[in-house]
């Protein structure tokens, strides 16, 4: 029962992390109350929970060691990810800080929040529409397979014997299809990829038909099984892209906030009392 | 055509994912198999440009990131631009204003001593140079003055034993149970030692411009109580009598005043109102004043009573009256002072008496320094030095002035301010001529006291007092004559304050003086002629109420004493004379009596705290400072319903304009032994939580109460206040 179960531990763990936010909100309250330093003490479970998050990666680093399942790793980080989010709101004053220091830290913090918010939801998604298209190209051989399909597109045109087709495609393929095959996808398809460009080739490509013979017919069909590959390539491309930049984006940052994080402490508890 | 029918050769399987470098052969070729080393070098001949794999290309990014980090972290802190780089927050408009203006560098440093020392010092505080000084202490560099740096991080200012007096004595209303248990008592206790509370504790900084820094919370409050509660309307506790019984420098009973003077005062056939605002106007702070003057608010019905009260006046000295046996041994002794022993010693003639401590010996040997109690041999003894010692008080104001008061009550440890203003219109010309007068012999002996005599003639007797039955003569002379030879000289009723009285009048008249048909009577009372200067025969009696109407110093013949006349109100003798009671022991005898004295207590009825605290005549305005409950009539006012005073204050016993004194006394706060005493109805907690709750005026702790006691100008902390 993989569905029962997770839905189980989702519950359990939205359970625990509302209960620690709350709970902590909570302390954070009587502490006020008690007039004891606040800043202090949500101040270092913030540094504290923005480090155990930044092990996440170095969990990942390090396979061999027996730390439990990335997966454990993973649910911890999102709903730890969520409850320092709930410590940051009680630690500052003002959603972002007035120095630059402290102004940057802070958009520093939310820049990784909000990535990580991102990141939950592109890991909920964009593996599904990876999947939902046929092939599975690394993403460092995506070059490689584009310069295949370019190579196969040419050596079709080339191998082409009726005379009747020749003009025909080899115009289209001249005008068309060999920027297609021949160039990476504009910045607009790989931040929004979508089908806009297949349709219209394939339904160039079939507007053609009706000026070829059999051979030519069957050209044709096998241009546009190119195109279909090449942007099925180019719609993997994209989405592992985005993936890999928002990790990128991600661990960057975090890098940037645990030692701007460690320096803020450092000065805050130099500064306190 | 299907895409699966497609054919397309496989991808290369010489990949390595986990390498910084791949292959740069165009992206028809097939890569090498052998491909880029970890350096990123093509091993073959021809080499190709390599590329760097998405790995690589990342941990170059993270690579750039770091360097750029570190390179920001370091300008930032060491930056001359370091204020702007780093700053938790704005400081407060205040702090940030005086900042700017007076300090162009360190500007941290100014509140944060930890930030003068250098960077390398960060991670040792041990070896910092300000490790004793704390945030705190560069706070109290500026509000030292309002908040003393002894106190400065103790619980409300207070220290231990004071903290400790007002638990035990269960007056704040902190240290009383609220009306029920509630949740907040379940809360833990404060989180600071009590002892060393930082500033920073409550008033936290960096909020912003317009922060509030005075801003805490109900909890945050009540963390140190050891009862808390929760609204004002429900929870806080009952007051008792607050804002009333908080003393004063000025003694006014509202309540008999409304309920019975003004009442009783009729003008024009109508009863004189009782308005608040006759005493109690809004002066330049828009504020109360507590009082009015006594010439504006009190004299119209007590200026007639207190002039007849200090014309009492007070007796610096006067003479007792000795027996003949006594004033013998006494030696020149005035005759006027012989008879039975009667007098007593005045209150003041005893102090200066006391700086000698023999005469204290043998003042104490005289009951209630009441010289018609003597009885013992012992006692007579004593009534004898104690009159040489008058005797010699006399000589010694008369030779040498007021410095020899001055000497005898530094003995005393009276402070020389109060006894130079007492004595301030004491001539020693008039106690020098007292002296010619009652002592004439002894200016004839050179001042000598060995070479006394007793006088040769026959004075007139008199007593030391208007209402004492005058010295009779010596009835030793013959001891079967219960009155002596002379009685029928001596004149029973004697002048002074009858000596106006037209019965007395003619008294030397025989055949107008009823004494003169007396059966014992031998002859005219009025044959007796003075054949020496005597203080009753010689003297032209002194009516001091129509000679010092303005008050002052001088001599009674009749009651052989040197007295003051008081005038009216605001005599500085007498108000001199009440610092001189003030500076005097509780239980001292002579303490006691002065308190007696008519005028004293005439003064000491309206202004019972100048009896404790030095100059407290005039009433003044009650200081919140060193309390812990805050009010100022001021906002209040500005409210409509409650400019009429009545809306709070109700009179005790009087009606209100919506309940009377007696409904109200029946209600939640019934009268105790305590309120009975009060002159005003209980203000109740419902008069102020009308407003006081949350929505409206608010209900916070600070709303009513401060924090900061400041005992340093000689405040008490006073009940519930």
């Amino acid at each position: 029962m993989p569905l029962h179960s997770f839905r189980q531990r989702r519950r359990i763990a939205v359970t625990l992390t509302v209960f620690a936010f709350f709970a902590m909100l909570g302390l954070v309250w009587i502490q006020t109350g008690r007039l004891a330093d606040v800043s202090l003490m949500t101040g270092g479970t913030l540094l504290c929970c923005v480090l155990l998050l930044a092990l996440f990666g170095m969990r990942r680093r390090l396979p061999i060691l027996p730390l439990g399942s990335v997966s454990t790793w993973t649910q911890i980080h999102i709903y730890m990810g969520f409850f320092t989010a709930g410590v940051y709101w009680m630690h500052v004053p003002n959603l972002i800080g007035n120095g630059i220091f402290e102004c940057s830290l802070s958009i520093i913090f939310l820049l990784v929040t909000c990535s990580g918010f991102y990141g939950l939801y592109a890991s909920r998604t964009l593996p599904k529409r990876l999947t939902a298209v046929e092939g599975q190209h690394r993403f460092d051989r995506v070059e490689w397979h584009r310069g295949q399909i370019a190579d196969h597109a040419k050596k079709l045109l080339e191998e082409l014997s009726v005379h009747v087709g020749i003009p025909v495609l080899g115009s289209f393929y001249t005008q068309h299809l060999s920027p297609f095959f021949n160039s990476r996808p504009s910045l607009a398809y790989v931040l929004v990829p979508t089908g806009g460009r297949r349709r219209r080739l394939l339904s160039d490509l079939k507007d053609l038909e009706r000026y070829l013979e059999s051979e030519g017919r069957s050209t044709a069909g096998r241009f546009a099984a190119l195109v279909r590959r090449r942007d099925d390539l180019d719609y993997q491309f994209a989405l592992q892209l985005r993936l890999r930049l928002w990790v990128a984006f991600h661990s960057i940052l975090t890098l940037a906030l645990v030692a701007g994080g460690l320096v803020h402490s450092f000065m805050a508890f130099r500064f306190a009392g | 055509m299907r895409r699966d029918e497609l054919q397309l050769p496989p991808p290369p399987n010489n990949d390595r994912p986990g390498d910084r470098w791949m292959c740069g052969r165009s992206s028809g070729q097939t890569p090498c198999a052998r491909g880029p080393s970890a350096q990123g070098i093509c091993p073959m001949q021809q080499a190709c440009h390599v590329k760097r794999s998405w790995y690589g290309q990342r941990r170059r990014a993270l690579l750039i990131a770091t360097i750029l980090l570190i390179t920001l972290l370091l300008f930032m802190i060491k930056s001359r631009h370091q204020l702007a780089i780093i700053k938790p927050g704005n400081l407060s408009n205040p702090h940030a204003q005086i900042l700017a203006a007076t300090v162009t560098s360190q500007r941290c440093a100014a509140c944060h001593p930890q930030a003068s020392n250098s960077d390398n010092l960060w991670f040792n505080a041990s070896s910092a140079g300000h490790q004793h000084l704390t945030q705190t202490d560069a706070c109290l560099d500026c509000h030292h003055k309002t908040i003393p740096r002894k106190v400065a991080k103790l619980a409300h200012n207070l220290d231990a034993q004071q903290l400790a007096e007002l638990r035990l004595s269960r007056q704040r209303l902190t240290s009383l149970r609220s009306n029920s248990a509630t949740w907040q008592d379940l809360l833990p206790g404060p989180a600071v030692d009590l002892n060393n509370i930082q500033c920073a504790t409550c008033h936290r900084e960096h909020r912003g411009a317009n922060a509030d820094l005075l801003a805490i919370s109900d909890t945050q409050c009540q963390t140190c109580h050891s009862d808390r509660f929760g609204d004002f309307a429900t929870s806080h506790p009952d007051w008792q009598q607050w804002p009333y019984g908080r003393g004063g420098e000025i003694s006014f009973n509202h309540a008999t005043h409304a309920n019975k003077h003004y009442p009783a005062t009729r003008h024009d056939g109508k009863s004189t109102p009782f308005q608040c605002a006759q005493c109690h106007q809004r002066n330049t702070n828009n504020d109360i004043s507590r009082a009015a003057s006594y010439q504006v608010a009190c004299s119209s019905c007590h200026d007639e009573v207190l002039k007849l009260e200090t014309a009492e006046g007070l007796n610096l000295l006067a003479l007792p009256i000795l027996s003949p046996e006594s004033a013998a041994r006494v030696q020149l002794w005035p005759e006027a002072a012989t008879g039975f022993y009667d007098g007593t010693v005045s209150p003041l003639a005893e102090l200066l008496l006391q700086a000698d401590p023999d005469m204290a010996k043998a003042l104490t040997e005289i009951p209630n320094r009441d010289f018609a109690t003597l009885e013992t041999p012992a006692g007579i003894a004593a009534a004898e030095t104690v009159a040489q010692g008058i005797r010699q008080l006399i000589n010694e104001i008369a030779s040498q002035g007021q410095p020899a008061l001055i000497k005898r009550s530094q003995r005393l440890g009276l402070t020389p301010e109060s006894v130079q203003t007492l004595l301030r219109a004491l001539s020693p010309q008039l106690v020098e001529e007292t002296r010619q007068i009652w002592f004439p012999q002894q200016g004839q002996a050179n001042l000598d006291p060995a070479d006394d005599s007793q006088p040769e003639t026959k004075t007139k007797p008199s007593g030391t007092n208007s209402n004492d039955i005058r010295s009779l003569p010596d009835d030793s002379t013959n001891p079967n004559d219960l009155l002596g030879p002379d009685l029928q000289d001596a004149d029973l009723l004697g002048p002074n304050s009858l000596s106006g009285d037209s019965l007395l009048i003619p008294q030397r008249n025989p055949n107008t003086d009823p004494l003169a048909l007396e059966p014992l009577a031998t002859g005219s009372l009025v044959e007796t002629e003075q054949t020496t200067k005597s203080p009753t025969t010689d003297a032209v009696d002194f009516d001091a109420d129509s000679m010092l109407p303005a008050g002052g110093w001088f001599r009674d013949d009749q009651g052989l004493a040197i007295r003051y006349r008081g005038s009216d109100h605001d005599d500085p003798v007498l108000k001199a004379m009440i610092d001189i009671i003030r500076q005097l022991p509780a239980g001292e005898p002579a303490r006691e009596r002065l308190l007696q004295n008519r005028a004293i207590a005439a003064c000491i009825e309206c202004h019972p705290g100048a009896i404790q605290t030095h100059g407290s005549w005039r009433s003044r305005p009650v200081s919140n400072i060193g309390q812990f409950t805050k009010f100022s009539h001021a906002s209040h006012l500005n409210v409509a319903q409650l400019s009429n005073c009545i809306e709070c204050h109700r009179v005790a016993g009087k009606s209100s304009g919506k309940s009377s004194a007696a409904s109200l006394l029946q209600g939640t706060h019934a009268p105790d032994s305590h309120h009975s005493q009060m002159d005003f109805l209980p203000l109740t907690r419902e008069s102020c939580s009308g407003c006081h709750r949350p929505g409206a005026s608010g209900d916070n702790c600070t709303t009513c109460h401060r924090y900061h006691i400041d005992l340093r100008n000689g405040g008490t902390i006073s009940i519930n206040h």
